[in-house]
């Protein structure tokens, strides 16, 4: 009997691939080495897009370098060694990656796992019990695989415990909450079409969904943690030719701040600075100034380059010369991660300064610092101005939750993105429904399953249903 | 309502000695009857014991069949060769498709039935299995040795079997309330059933207590229908059942009205006199089914609430207002009834009432639904905490057909939640348990886009046909559709058009390259089956329901690949079964709290025990460990199947 079941469910293609699944296997403390454990039919496949190289020979440690899928930068000098299936704890192909020590390395490495299509982070006990699927049960005999076990879930559990405190996962939650109820009302209208539930469900659903998405995609924009993690926070200094761009930048430089590195290029190029401003590092760039009609080649690139780094940067300092009056163009540039750099403070009446503060003030720009970047006065000011901006915009960056948890936060939240984009007026209900299920699917990743008997709890508070 | 003494003798015994029988049912509404049914189909020797011969297929509530989520119900007991399906078809007086704006997954056949040709049809249907008889009697108790069924006891004498399905609906310990008024009763003017909770309570089963309402019944003759609403039959009608191609019962239309100020004014002021809110009923109610005084206070900023007129049937004289149960006092149901539009001289025929009665813990049942704590005892409708005649025959028929398997030592029915709604349904009351009366709806259904109406036969009717519960009949017809079906989806699966070369032919799409096939092109919103008929006028010859199957799959393809995988996943855990026998006292290092609930709820599988909540995954590597080393001791045969 059992056996024709069997038979029956070939008539479904269940051959379909399973999802592929990873965990790290160390602690989430310090370690000198992490390692992360891969199973699943993308193994292979892992190991050829992170290393850009071939499948290596079967269980043998390579030292190999791992890149960034999106940019190719480096992730880590890493030990990757390859298992074939079925010789290997699950059953599946696996992968075990062994990366240095530090979170943001890790956290890199899984950012990048979770672009790949069908990856996804292991649940509690997911190894073994694919082992067990797999009939790998010799594997359980052995010595000391509860202690393994158990390590796995006692990791899920922390990173679960992370997940329910913080700034963070309010705003998760309440997102939750918000899909919840688009979803339920979505299934009002599907599940009770003769009951009393407005007409005009359907169309409220859709505009309220892109409306969340945009407040998803500004969050996904604002809170790009691993790459300021990685690279530091980016300010421009942006405004016309010799208005003291490069004057500030020195003596920024001057100041008692460590200097990391200096690149310079043609003056039309950009020059970067690093710095730690209180333990943040900081990239400064000098952009080439911006010209209305570049006069040839060189300096139409330096402008387009210019222009790249300017939308890019965490933060704008826009220079302009105190002693000239404002082109509108230029103030045009002013946008709500913009501080505004009065220069030539020392050629400037006090009255001269309060009427041009005055001016801007009257445009709605507020955020202004004056100075002199030829004798120095006002930097600090200038500086102090910078840090409380970073630290209130990047918070969470430098002081909220764990790394690690906030990379598949991001992860989950990219996930719910994606499947919310595909909803619109001219598809089924029950497939826009579908979608918004899948986008509550991945966000519970972060703040818990979905219940089907939460969803209609909406349902029978909002509606009055009982035909 | 009352019992009619001469409709007493169905027919003559068929089983030869009362002693063969091998599977008795209790109770005959929807899930007894199904139930029975199922077992004799299988090839049991079966009786069906009721109270009284002519409530067989009665309907207690509202005269209609079918919905969102309880028309897929149907179609799938139909797809397993059940009765109500067909019954339906043959005394539906207005049949309507709920949603057919919307796609096809969440479609929802619903039909009025007249109440007197239900019960007619359930009962030919009934005469006609051979194996199954019918016995009009009271079950006084369970004949039970070593917590195992060994027959029914009756008022005169025991009669041995070897399983029993019992359904006794509302009738364990039922008690109707009209406001202050208390009668105990399984329905108005019926006896309940106590003993029966005795034994339960013996055998240490855990019982709830829920609440149910229904309406007063009008006169039609009472109603002046010219101020109301008319909604009429659709005009092409699909049949319930995968065996119909039409229905032969005349059509006639419902009546719509509502509420207004006045109605609610005269509830508000008598509120504290309904039973529910005088404190007199303090059982759980259904949500999505209120009564009227719930529906006013909860939702207060309402000036108006829709009431159905239902025609009981084509002859009858009764109404049944649906939208407006209640269990106000006799007086004020007639002032409030008559405060409505098109109801100023309604004459209520019987008034409306709330009932509480038992329920067993359907946490304590198995897959099968099968008891944990008697062996070869089978639960199946109300009983088990659910509501609607749809969930009350879905689990009637597994119930039925697993006890006619038993009894013949054939492997268990089984569906999974990725196969149909019954296995939802089912997975959801033996895993999570019921906080209120349980009915479907859709959205229960993560695979929905799958679980369709459409396909309920080429999902089920293969499983039923090999499990032995599908006659010949259905047998010859569901293969001769399969293999047309097959055809043509082959034979246009591989035609396959790139987008010039349908602009060529006249369709316009997106100029990217892909090519597609006729069913593909359905996917864009302008392109309909009539388009298509006027370039490739050789589809016309498709049948209609060969074509929107095919059509649905392109449709829904890209989501439903996501779910086959989900799916996937899900099998893989349901392979990984648990023995029947297992102690969990003996599994090493489970926490008190697990054991607690794996020794109440059960599980026959890794996926169950995944759905039960809080259980850990330490927990579950644990059990499975233990499941293997005892499973190599006995069989030496590793323990995956």
């Amino acid at each position: 009997m059992i056996v024709k079941q069997k038979k029956m469910d070939k008539r479904i293609n269940y051959k379909l691939n399973l999802d592929t699944i990873f965990a790290s296997a160390s602690s989430m403390g310090l370690s000198a080495i992490k390692t992360v454990r891969i199973s699943g039919n993308e193994a292979k496949k892992i190991f050829k897009i992170l290393t850009k190289k071939k499948l290596s020979k079967a269980r043998y440690s390579n030292l190999i370098n791992l890149y960034d899928i999106k940019n190719s930068s480096l992730i880590d000098k890493a030990i990757v060694v390859w298992f074939p299936s079925p010789k290997t704890y699950t059953g599946e192909d696996m992968l075990e990656i062994n990366i240095h020590g530090g979170s943001s390395v890790l956290e890199h490495l899984i950012e990048n796992l979770l672009l790949i299509k069908n990856v996804r982070e292991a649940n509690p006990g997911e190894f073994t019990k694919r082992a067990f699927r797999n009939n790998k049960i010799d594997f359980l005999e052995a010595e000391g695989i509860m202690d393994l076990i158990n390590a796995e879930t006692k990791y899920q559990k922390s990173l679960a415990m992370h997940q329910v405190s913080g700034e963070l996962s309010t705003i998760f939650k309440k997102w939750n909450k918000k899909l919840l109820k688009l979803l339920a009302h979505f299934e009002g209208q599907i599940d009770f079409p003769e009951d009393e539930v407005p007409k005009n469900t359907h169309e409220k659903v859709i505009s309220q969904v892109s409306d969340l998405i945009k407040e998803i995609e500004f969050f996904l924009s604002e809170n790009k943690r691993g790459d300021v993690i990685r690279h530091g926070i980016e300010i421009a200094i942006i405004g016309k030719p010799n208005v003291g761009k490069s004057s500030l930048i020195n003596q920024i430089a001057k100041k008692d701040i460590s200097i990391v590195s200096k690149t310079s290029g043609t003056t039309r190029d950009i020059i970067e600075t690093k710095i730690n401003l209180s333990n943040i590092p900081i990239i400064i760039s000098d952009t080439a100034g911006l010209k209305k009609r570049p006069k040839n080649n060189v300096e139409k690139e330096g402008v387009v380059r210019s222009k790249r780094k300017i939308k890019n940067c965490n933060l704008k300092l826009l220079v302009m010369d105190g002693t000239k009056n404002f082109e509108k163009d230029i103030l045009k540039l002013v946008c709500n991660k913009t501080i505004i750099v009065l220069n030539k403070k020392d050629l400037l009446s006090d009255k001269n300064i309060v009427n041009k503060i005055k001016y801007l003030n009257e445009n709605n720009l507020n955020q202004i610092s004056v100075i002199s970047a030829k004798n120095g006065s006002g930097i600090n000011t200038l500086l102090n101005e910078i840090e409380k901006y970073i630290k209130y915009k990047y918070k969470n960056v430098f002081f909220g939750e764990p790394s690690l948890t906030r990379t598949r936060h991001r992860a989950y939240l990219r996930k719910c993105f994606i499947n919310l984009k595909k909803i619109n007026n001219n598809k089924n209900p029950e497939l826009n429904a579908e979608d918004l299920r899948l986008s509550l699917n991945a966000l519970g990743n972060v703040t818990g399953e979905y219940e089907v008997e939460k969803m209609l709890d909406i349902v029978f508070k909002d509606f009055c249903i009982g035909k | 309502m009352f019992n009619t003494k001469k409709d007493k003798k169905i027919g003559k015994s068929k089983v030869s000695r009362e002693t063969n029988y091998k599977v008795i049912v209790i109770g005959g509404g929807h899930a007894g009857c199904e139930a029975a049914a199922a077992a004799a189909r299988i090839g049991s020797p079966t009786l069906l014991i009721t109270n009284n011969k002519s409530k067989i297929g009665e309907m207690s509530c509202n005269p209609s069949i079918g919905g969102l989520g309880k028309g897929h119900l149907v179609k799938e007991i139909d797809s397993l060769d059940g009765i109500i399906g067909k019954a339906t078809d043959l005394s539906g007086i207005q049949f309507r498709v709920l949603n057919r704006s919307k796609g096809p997954a969440v479609r929802g056949l619903r039909a009025q039935a007249d109440r007197n040709l239900y019960k007619k049809a359930i009962k030919s249907l009934l005469k006609k299995e051979k194996n199954l008889d019918i016995l009009e009697e009271e079950v006084i108790d369970l004949d039970i040795t070593n917590k195992s069924i060994s027959g029914v006891v009756l008022p005169k004498k025991k009669v041995p079997c070897e399983t029993v399905v019992l359904t006794t609906g509302t009738f364990l310990n039922g008690l109707i309330h009209i406001g202050n008024k208390k009668i105990p009763a399984g329905r108005i003017g019926e006896k309940a059933t106590y003993g029966l909770s005795k034994t339960f309570k013996k055998y240490g089963f855990k019982l709830g207590r829920m609440k149910t309402g229904t309406p007063p019944r009008i006169a039609k003759k009472s109603i002046n229908f010219k101020k109301l609403i008319k909604q009429n039959s659709d005009k092409k009608i699909t049949p319930f059942s995968f065996m119909n191609n039409s229905i032969k019962v005349k059509q006639v239309p419902c009546f719509i009205t509502s509420t207004n100020e006045k109605t609610h004014k005269i509830i508000e002021k008598n509120i504290v006199k309904s039973a529910i809110y005088s404190g007199q009923i303090k059982s759980t109610g259904p949500r999505y089914c209120p009564s009227i005084e719930d529906k006013i206070v909860r939702f207060k900023d309402k000036k108006q609430h829709h009431i159905f007129l239902e025609p009981e049937g084509l002859n009858s004289d009764v109404i049944y207002p649906n939208g407006i149960s209640t269990s106000l006092p006799e007086n004020i149901q007639k002032n409030f009834v008559q405060s409505i539009v098109g109801l100023e001289n309604a004459k209520i025929l019987q008034y409306g009432y709330a009932i509480e009665y038992d329920y067993v813990d359907p946490l304590q049942l198995s897959n099968t639904l099968e008891t944990n704590k008697i062996k070869n005892l089978y639960l199946a409708g109300q009983i088990n905490g659910t509501t609607g005649y749809e969930e009350a025959a879905a689990q009637g028929i597994v119930a039925g057909i697993n006890a006619s398997l038993k009894v013949m030592k054939k492997a268990e029915f089984v569906l999974s939640r990725s196969e149909a709604y019954i296995g939802v349904l089912i997975d959801d009351l033996i895993n999570k348990g019921v906080t209120e009366p349980y009915r479907m709806f859709t959205s229960r259904a993560e695979y929905r886009l799958l679980l369709r109406s459409d396909n309920a036969d080429l999902r089920l009717t293969p499983k039923g046909i090999s499990t032995g519960c599908v006659k010949k009949e259905r047998e010859k017809r569901f293969k001769k559709k399969e293999l047309l079906l097959k055809k043509i989806d082959k034979k246009y699966k591989k035609k396959t058009f790139s987008p010039n070369k349908l602009l060529k032919l006249g369709i316009k799409i997106n100029l990217d390259g892909k090519k597609r096939n006729i069913f593909d092109l359905l996917v864009f919103k302008d392109i309909n089956r009539k388009k298509l008929e006027e370039i490739w006028p050789e589809i016309r010859q498709i049948p209609n329901d060969i074509f929107e199957e095919l059509e649905t799959k392109s449709v829904y393809k890209g989501y439903v690949d996501r779910q086959l995988q989900d799916i996937n996943d899900l099998k893989k855990d349901e392979e990984l079964k648990i023995p029947d026998n297992l102690d969990y006292n003996e599994i090493p290092n489970l926490a008190t709290e697990d054991l607690e609930k794996l020794n109440y709820i059960k599980p026959k599988n890794l996926g169950e025990i995944t759905r039960i909540s809080g259980v850990t995954p330490a927990a579950v590597i644990n059990i499975l460990r233990f499941v293997n080393k005892k499973t190599n001791k006995n069989s030496k045969k590793k323990w995956a199947i």
